[in-house]
């Protein structure tokens, strides 16, 4: 079995703000050796790994996770190296005042986000400033934060992954790349099992704001996608009548949907049940919010099934998942993909 | 130069009307390309052959389309109703002259006792100074469209006050960085996209016949050197070419915004990077549509976008022009 | 005529929310059976009917079988049966509705949505409408366990309502959106296979799945024809009643389809309003602009598929769309069917795409 720790931290170390993953170059490089034949950067920006197929007949099965994550991008260099910023993706304004980032300028420097003293702040208190009210705090002076970040530089959440009880980890950019770990664990396990069949893990660009992925599926033309993302997962905050009360711990979430495809996910819940993976079921009927909204529909159509791993904390740097879901979720997916690959194979 | 300007903003073409406007654009880029069509959807697709090995499709991209409105009911009184067609900021719009397909010209206005926050769409309507249903449909006819007209005025040094600048400015960038180009080693096509303001529909389905492998749109970006702007605008006008690193539709690809900044420093073209928190452009349809491009876009500061009064520096424009061309000469 | 209704009404009874169509493929596809050249089908649902032409320009028409529906979500422990919405609903018109539950292959079962009673509600609840996550449906279980025999997490369920005719040629059913849509494509095939008609375009009949969530079969199926011109037939809501302001009533019910000029999905393009209203007048078919913009369909997708599609869409004035109670003008589907059979069987070079 892949470490999962330390597949998860190289992955989550560097910058991957939407739309500028080039941070994690190490990272991708020793997943390509390691599992894959041919890594390649589609234009849209999205990362394509193959493993070509030993033998013909196989369908081409593609796992998709996203690699981006929310973050910030620098829009004005202020007096004394105060930066302004804006959001890239949504980002949860109650985890702001006073978080460290990491500025990803001509050099990598470290910020914290400002937050008004007590003693200045005037009118309701529990009111939450807005993006655009907020600076970082650089602590250079402005010439040199000029010369060092460019208007358009972008803004993480700084890197720290923790080890919590239970094989509960928490960190940030699990959304969405906990799930690339699960689709590298369930890859290396169908090369360990001696599958024979294509393999396309495709590590997508900019989801969070934009549909970046169809370009990458559009060449790529798989005939099966499996889609992996996060899930928020029932916290106590949601009441205990909450219909959707998947959390962490509870194993993968399949997600049936009218969107993605409902025969394909009731045979991936029947292939679950009779070889007993742990797996929950959720009901998203019209949007599932992930890649599977877009990818069904991409040039004739791909038959499309999307599993979470329950998250909880999304979008901010204290992001906790369950190393165990994470095998969960590989176990699963693999299992299905072998499945799957049997399908023109007799 | 500017008279060119004033003749593509003269005519009119609201979303999926362009007809007009396409024939004259076509007629303009002909002299400077070897072939140019219509697609069906009503985009100009014009294209320069490149000579080079190995070449590539760049595919610049400004959309003729303006912002308007569609008649969609003739009253017994002889007042017409309308829908908006794209972004219409109806504030701006209130109380001016509007001019239809057909030639009828009227004013759109709001009706009695309608304060400022209840500004919608279907409280405003336009009076052709006709009194009867029958009068007003020998001037204008259901699913006619209509947009507010209004003179390009210069104003002081290279400014100029008008509409639409959005986006025949972008327009006549690429118009004049065809007259500009010598013989290039990439295949550049030069599309005149139809439909942006409701969705950037015609560059959706221009990109599927062009397949670009590098896309640039020419469009126009808010200047946040307006009074009590939002802080994060930081574009200005007369800063020069407004390189587009993000708006709401796209992240820019990295490679193109850096290699566009590295080649405005090296042609001495004035340039600013530019961070939109709204908004979106035909970028987007390049940089996903098919299997995508690399996309990005530059853009021509205005100030009071989407009014009669839209504003540019002609200094932006022709730094424009300048950052165009080079792209042309260069390895993107 | 009498013969469409029947098929109208067979197709509205049919169970087909969105990704579960296959009752309603299978009516359509026993109505035409060996009436086309070549059937083309895709993983989502989709199906096309191919009729060659004499050209090789390419003419896709395309209904949707899909209407809206729900989707069990969960289950309670009293049997109670909670759903979310497949397609878009006004919440006024669900509450104390009779329902199918069921899915394709599945014996569909009676239920109905159900609230708590009036005199349950606070005064703050009174006179408003419940919203969707307090309803649930019963269909009369007693325990989780009793439910899950007849129902699992992902069915869907489909109003319950059957097909009225009333009034003065006024028709009454469920998923008239889009069944009347299939119904005339069905009519068109058997007229042309009746009388052996070569048509000039080659005609695509697509009958498409997903519309009403938005992300619709149509996408593939235009991706896969690549028409060069398309009509889109559809049901629209329309406002023709009493009390609403007249530039607000969209269309008139029994004046014939409605030609749209714009909606939230599609500016069309003049050349082919024109061309269709046009056609209209020609052969002294009644037919109106829509005259409001609002709503969307199927062309949103097709227009800019594939390089760009001209495409027309011809809607059936219907009021109370997306209820159990959708009411239509049977002269209508008359008008509509006749707009539709001669924009098929138009000559290319008398189209917009010559």
């Amino acid at each position: 079995m892949a470490d999962l720790f330390d597949l998860t931290s190289r992955l989550t170390c560097g910058c991957s703000v939407s739309g500028f993953e080039h941070g994690q170059q190490d990272a991708l490089q020793y997943i390509r050796d390691k599992y894959f034949d041919e890594m390649r950067r589609e234009p849209a920006g999205s990362y394509v790994f193959i493993r070509h197929a030993k033998k013909p007949g196989y369908p081409r099965i593609m796992f998709d996770a996203h690699m981006d994550e929310v973050g910030m991008m620098v829009t004005e260099i202020l007096e004394n190296g105060f930066l302004r910023f804006t959001n890239i993706g949504g980002l949860d304004t109650r985890i702001l005042q006073a978080a460290d980032v990491t500025i990803y300028g001509k050099e990598t420097l470290y910020g914290v986000i400002v937050s008004t003293p007590p003693h200045l702040q005037t009118g309701d208190r529990s009111v939450l400033p807005k993006i655009d009210q907020l600076m970082i705090d650089t602590g250079l002076s402005k010439e040199k934060a000029e010369e060092l970040i460019p208007i358009g530089t972008p803004v993480g959440y700084r890197f720290k992954l923790t080890k919590l009880q239970n094989g509960r980890i928490c960190g940030k950019g699990f959304d969405d790349k906990i799930c690339a770990v699960a689709g590298i664990a369930a890859i290396e396990q169908l090369i360990n099992e001696g599958y024979e069949g294509e393999l396309i893990l495709l590590l997508s660009t900019k989801e969070e704001i934009s549909r970046a992925v169809v370009a990458a599926v559009y060449e790529l033309k798989p005939d099966y996608a499996i889609v992996s993302d996060v899930c928020c997962a029932w916290v106590p905050e949601c009441g205990k009548d909450a219909k959707r009360k998947t959390t962490v711990g509870d194993g993968p979430e399949i997600s049936l949907s009218a969107i993605t495809d409902v025969r394909l996910t009731k045979r991936l819940i029947e292939f679950a049940k009779k070889n007993n993976y742990k797996h929950t079921v959720c009901v998203e009927a019209t949007s599932t919010g992930t890649n599977a909204n877009d990818i069904p529909l991409v040039g004739l159509g791909v038959p499309t099934v999307l599993i979470s791993i329950p998250l909880k904390n999304m979008h901010t740097y204290s992001e906790v998942v369950s190393l165990q879901d994470v095998a969960d979720t590989a176990a699963l997916a693999a299992g299905f993909m072998k499945e799957l690959g049997g399908d023109n194979n007799g | 130069m500017i008279n060119d300007l004033k003749t593509i903003m003269k005519i009119q073409g609201i979303s999926s009307r362009e007809g007009k406007i396409a024939a004259k654009l076509k007629e303009m880029i002909e002299p400077y390309v070897d072939e140019a069509s219509i697609d069906p959807l009503g985009s100009v697709i014009a294209l320069k052959k490149g000579k080079g090995k190995n070449k590539k499709k760049i595919m610049f991209c400004a959309h003729m389309d303006e912002i308007g409105f569609i008649v969609t009911y003739i009253q017994d009184n002889g007042l017409v109703r309308v829908s908006p067609v794209g972004g219409i900021n109806y504030v701006a719009a209130a109380y001016n002259t509007v001019k239809f397909e057909g030639g009828a010209t009227g004013i759109i206005v709001p009706e009695g006792r309608v304060e400022p926050k209840d500004i919608a769409p279907d409280k405003f309507y336009i009076d052709l100074g006709v009194s009867k249903k029958s009068e007003a449909e020998r001037k204008v006819k259901v699913g006619e469209g209509c947009a507010v007209v209004s003179d390009c005025v210069k104003l002081y040094g290279k400014k100029y006050v008008g509409r639409p600048f959005d986006d025949r400015i972008g327009c006549y960038v690429m118009i004049e960085a065809a007259k500009k180009l010598k013989e290039t080693k990439d295949d550049i096509y030069f599309v005149f996209s139809v439909q942006e303001e409701v969705g950037c529909r015609g560059s959706h389905a221009a990109s599927f016949t062009v397949r670009p492998d590098i896309g640039i749109a020419f469009d126009v970006t808010p200047s946040g050197d307006v009074v009590n702007a939002s802080t994060n605008q930081t574009v200005k006008l007369g800063g020069g070419a407004a390189i587009k690193v993000k708006d709401s539709s796209v992240m820019c690809d990295q490679k193109l915004v850096s290699s566009l900044m590295e080649l405005a420093k090296e042609n001495k073209i004035p340039y600013q990077t530019e961070v939109l928190t709204y908004g979106g452009t035909d970028t987007c349809s390049m940089q996903t549509v098919a299997g995508g491009s690399r996309a990005g876009c530059i853009s021509i500061p205005v100030r009071f976008c989407h009014s009669q009064s839209e504003m540019i520096d002609m200094g932006d424009v022709e730094a424009c022009i300048d950052l165009a061309v080079a792209a042309c000469a260069a390895q993107l | 005529m009498a013969k469409s209704l029947e098929l109208l009404e067979k197709l509205c009874q049919a169970f087909g929310p969105t990704s579960c169509e296959y009752e309603v493929a299978d009516i359509i596809e026993a109505e035409i059976k060996g009436k086309y050249d070549e059937h083309i089908t895709d993983f989502i649902g989709d199906h096309i009917y191919k009729i060659k032409g004499k050209t090789n320009k390419k003419l896709m028409l395309s209904a949707h079988m899909d209407e809206v529906g729900l989707m069990v979500s969960s289950i309670d422990e009293h049997g109670y049966i909670y759903f979310q919405p497949v397609g878009g609903f006004d919440v006024k018109v669900l509450c104390g509705r009779k329902l199918f539950v069921g899915d394709y292959g599945k014996e569909k079962i009676n239920g109905l949505i159900a609230s708590k009673a009036i005199h349950q509600q606070s005064w703050e609840e009174r006179g408003k409408a419940t919203p969707i996550d307090h309803m649930y449906i019963d269909i009369g279980a007693v325990s989780k366990e009793d439910a899950e025999k007849y129902v699992s997490v992902g069915d869907y369920a489909v109003f319950d309502s059957d097909f009225v005719k009333f009034g003065d040629g006024m028709i009454k059913g469920k998923a008239i959106d889009d069944r009347l849509g299939c119904a005339i494509l069905c009519d068109i095939i058997n007229y042309i296979h009746e009388n052996k008609i070569k048509p000039d375009f080659d005609l695509y009949f697509c009958f498409t799945v997903r519309e009403e969530v938005g992300r619709s079969g149509a996408v593939l199926a235009a991706n896969r024809i690549q028409p060069d011109m398309a009509v889109v037939l559809e049901a629209t809501a329309v406002g023709d009643i009493a009390g609403t302001a007249e530039q607000k009533r969209v269309a008139k019910t029994g004046e014939g389809p409605t030609v749209s000029v714009m909606d939230y999905g599609t500016a069309y393009l003049p050349e082919m309003v024109e061309f269709a209203m046009g056609l209209g007048k020609k052969h002294g078919i009644p037919c109106q602009l829509k005259k409001y913009v609002s709503g969307g369909n199927d062309a949103g997708h097709i227009h800019k598929a594939a390089g760009g599609v001209k495409t027309v869409a011809l809607s059936c004035p219907t009021r109370y769309i997306h209820s159990a109670s959708c009411v239509m003008n049977s002269k209508d589907y008359d008008s509509m069917f006749e707009l539709a059979k001669h924009i098929a069987l138009c000559k290319v070079d008398e189209t917009p795409v010559k």
